[in-house]
């Protein structure tokens, strides 16, 4: 299952632009091509901050 | 090493008055000139209207400077100040240090909030804030000893030049066995040779047994320290601070509300960005990958070598451990690198720790410069702390001064053999080294991208209109490390900013590109009014705003105004009236700043500056240059002209959709300058109105004068 995948089932509405799985960041242009390895943990990842 | 000597020059005995509601109540005065020591009230409309720190630091500098100062006049003053919550170790984030100067990028206020133990210790000795004025010709170390209640001025002799040994001897001189009663500002021999000089603030760190620095970096605040030839500033306090050193209004409240937030840290950071073990160096990635890292002199957003640079490195760089700036912070975000061995310059094959790096300086000394080696990067930051250079402003006058070799403005000659390609590591830590010598091309790339722009154009007939669209400085400061091409409110939060494009006033990139919560102008006017005005509150307190929203609760998003992160403000609002009881809702917090913010934008008036005409930007920051930047982006340009400007693209050569890009682009900057203007209470010349400055309560004889000398009257 891509991330695209998971966060359409989620009912991501609020648009997450990046996610981390375990500790590899993944961001929303990267989301369809990334696939989550079997017993990954994820986290969304707010970005509202940055500088 | 040479034998150190410390001379008494001159001592000053006070009492130390007892802290209340977090203000010492009275201000340390030094000139330099004929080393006069003084001690002043801070009254209590100082308080009201400016509140501390940043504030504290304008009000000061305001009263002593006049319209023709210039920053290397001897009343140009130096301040430091901490703030009102400044020194809680509870609460995350409490510790910073505010310095403001007038900027010698700039000649207007500039101001920079660092981490370090300088001035909370500064305030718990006695002081809420710090005025230096005059200039000495021989080297001095100023100590504030809050233990023994006394003020030394010292002559120095035979101190280490570079920040890192200068600030080990001191802090060994002044510890009396305990290292972490010391704090040390310090610059370096690089920022008497440049314009961008940073100050280095030491915090002992007791589990490395080392002194540790937070740089407060932009607009050439070193410059001036050295330039008044003050070798160094140590501050000595007690360090077993507690809750109740600022002898808070309500304890009780204060210990409750700074729990909370410190607990969600704890329990969040590790679900979100790990900033406690990984600090600022995910964004690397995350803005390589929405092409708003930038590359080769802000030309492009992303490279293909980026990850070279990114989190999944430095995760392995960074030596692992609590790393704090100031007491207790739960972010503990200010990592570094252990043992590493440069392989330039004074420290060639010696074992350093290394402070850093933060996102800005990989940005700015790594990709900007088409760098993508971390072990360069690191090497750099190294040599720029110790130096005592602006990592920022160092990469984005490097990489501008790298473009224009590539497009043979320069010549190899001109810069003295460095053939500048980007890229070439060598010439980067050569150009740094050259900095800290005040040597070769280096000194010439010290004095900044806008006076290099003069300098190429008058000594190398370099073409000045190219040039002013791809250096990247507005107000004379250069940029900070984010594209802004694509996010017109970004560029209103660089354009708009009052010291120059630093985002610590307004970054919003990921909340206009990506989660597009501002589509109109309005909104975006909106938030170019709330996001500086809550920032500049962080300045006025004495507090770190990493905090606040990059770690943020769970349930964000549920909330109206999830960019705001109001649960955290209505924390902030109560910490605030906890500790000086002054009973605050958060929006009395964004009132608190706009006064001060408004107050700033006269003071730039004041000294030349403030209106419409030095809110502009150059047109890189705004979009494409050049042809090659244009067929980059081709497929994203040629479909906004088609939708945004309603034009058939079709059969039109680069160079005239650039132009129409172009045209399109600066008057969408301009509509949005008058939208921001007219939010915040300004005329369509940015200048605040007088029905502004008389709100919030800064309508004193001078301003209103200076409004009606620019022709703003009821
Ligand atoms: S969040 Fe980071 S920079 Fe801010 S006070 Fe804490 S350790 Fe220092």
């Amino acid at each position: 299952m891509s991330v695209a995948d998971l966060l359409e089932e989620y009912g991501d509405s609020h648009g997450t632009p990046v996610v981390r799985i375990n500790d590899q960041y993944v961001s929303r242009p990267n989301f369809a091509d990334t696939i989550i390895p079997d017993e990954a943990e994820l986290f969304l990842i707010p970005m509202i901050a940055g500088g | 090493m040479t034998d150190v000597t410390l001379t008494l020059k001159k001592s000053l005995r006070y009492e130390r008055p007892a802290i209340d509601k977090g203000y010492a109540n009275q201000t340390l005065h030094l000139d330099l000139a004929g080393l006069e020591l003084a001690v002043a009230p801070v009254t209590a409309q100082m308080k009201d209207l400016f509140i501390g720190g940043k504030g504290f630091d304008l009000w000061l500098l305001w009263n002593a400077v006049a319209p023709t100062t210039r920053w290397d006049d001897p009343e140009n003053a130096l301040c430091i100040a901490c703030g009102p919550l400044g020194g809680t170790p509870a609460y995350p984030g409490s510790g910073k240090s505010i310095a403001a100067t007038l900027s010698p990028l700039t000649g207007a206020p500039i101001d920079s909030n660092v981490g370090g133990y300088f001035g909370p210790y500064l305030k718990f000795a006695g002081f809420d804030a710090l005025a230096i004025q005059g200039a000495s010709s021989e080297p001095l170390v100023v100590v504030v000893d809050g233990i023994d209640q006394k003020v030394e001025v010292f002559a120095a002799a035979g101190l280490p030049a570079d920040a890192y040994a200068l600030s080990d001897v001191l802090t060994a001189r002044f510890a009396q066995g305990k290292p972490r009663d010391v704090s040390v500002v310090s610059a370096g021999p690089g920022a008497r040779h440049t314009f961008f000089g940073c100050l280095n603030f030491s915090w002992y760190d007791p589990k490395r047994r080392r002194a540790r620095y937070k740089q407060a970096g932009r607009g050439g605040v070193g410059t001036v320290f050295a330039h008044k030839g003050l070798a160094a500033l140590v501050a000595r306090w007690d360090a077993g601070i507690s809750i109740d050193t600022n002898r808070p209004a309500d304890r009780e409240r204060l210990r409750k509300v700074a729990k909370q937030h410190a607990k969600e840290i704890v329990e969040l950071d590790p679900k979100q960005n790990e900033m406690a073990v990984i600090g600022t160096t995910h964004l690397v990635t995350i803005m390589d990958d929405h092409d708003l890292l930038p590359t080769h002199n802000f030309r492009f957003g992303s490279h293909r070598e980026a990850p070279n640079l990114g989190q999944a490195v430095f995760r392995r760089l960074f030596d692992p451990g609590y790393d704090g700036c100031w007491m207790g912070c739960t972010v503990a975000c200010s990592h570094g690198v252990r043992d590493f061995v440069p392989v330039s310059g004074p420290y060639a094959g010696r074992k350093v720790f290394v402070d850093g790096p933060e996102y800005e300086t990989i940005a700015g000394c790594g990709s900007n410069l088409g760098i993508f080696d971390p072990h360069t990067v690191i090497e750099l930051n190294f040599y720029c702390d110790a130096y005592g250079l602006d990592t920022i402003s160092v990469g984005t006058a490097l990489a501008f001064a790298m473009e224009c070799f590539e497009l043979g403005l320069i010549t190899l000659e001109y810069t003295g053999g460095l053939a500048l390609y980007f890229g070439n590591r060598a010439a980067a830590l050569e150009i740094v080294h050259q900095m800290g010598r005040g040597e070769g091309f280096g000194k010439i790339v010290g004095q900044g991208v806008r006076r290099m722009k003069a300098l190429f154009a008058a000594e190398q007939g370099a073409d000045p209109k190219l040039m002013g669209d791809i250096g990247m400085e507005a107000k004379g400061l250069e940029f900070s490390e984010y594209m802004t091409k694509e996010s017109l409110a970004q560029q209103g939060g660089y354009g708009l900013a009052l010291k120059g494009p630093q985002h610590d006033e307004a970054w919003l990139i990921f909340l206009d590109m990506v989660h597009n919560f501002m589509p109109t102008f309005e909104q975006k006017a909106e938030a170019l009014h709330w996001f500086p005005m809550f920032r500049t509150w962080f300045s006025l307190c004495g507090l770190c705003k990493l905090p606040w929203n990059d770690i943020i609760p769970e349930d964000n998003k549920q909330t109206p105004e999830p960019a705001k992160v109001m649960k955290h403000v209505a924390w902030y609002a109560e910490y605030f009236s906890s500790v000086t009881g002054r009973e605050s809702a958060p929006e009395e917090l964004i009132r608190m700043s706009e006064a001060v913010y408004n107050f700033q934008r006269v003071f730039n008036l004041r000294m030349g500056f403030g209106r419409r005409e030095h809110d502009s930007l150059p047109y890189r920051a705004i979009g494409p240059v050049t042809e090659l930047e244009y067929e980059s982006r081709a497929g994203r340009y040629d479909q906004q002209l088609a939708a945004l400007c309603k034009l058939d693209v079709a059969g039109k050569s680069t160079a005239e959709k650039l132009a129409l890009l172009r045209r399109f682009r600066e008057q969408q900057y301009e509509t949005l300058k008058d939208a921001v203007y007219q939010r915040r209470g300004w005329t369509p010349d940015g200048v605040p109105t007088l029905a502004t400055v008389k709100r919030l309560g800064i309508d004193f004889p001078e301003v209103v004068a200076l409004l009606a000398a620019h022709g703003v009257r009821a």
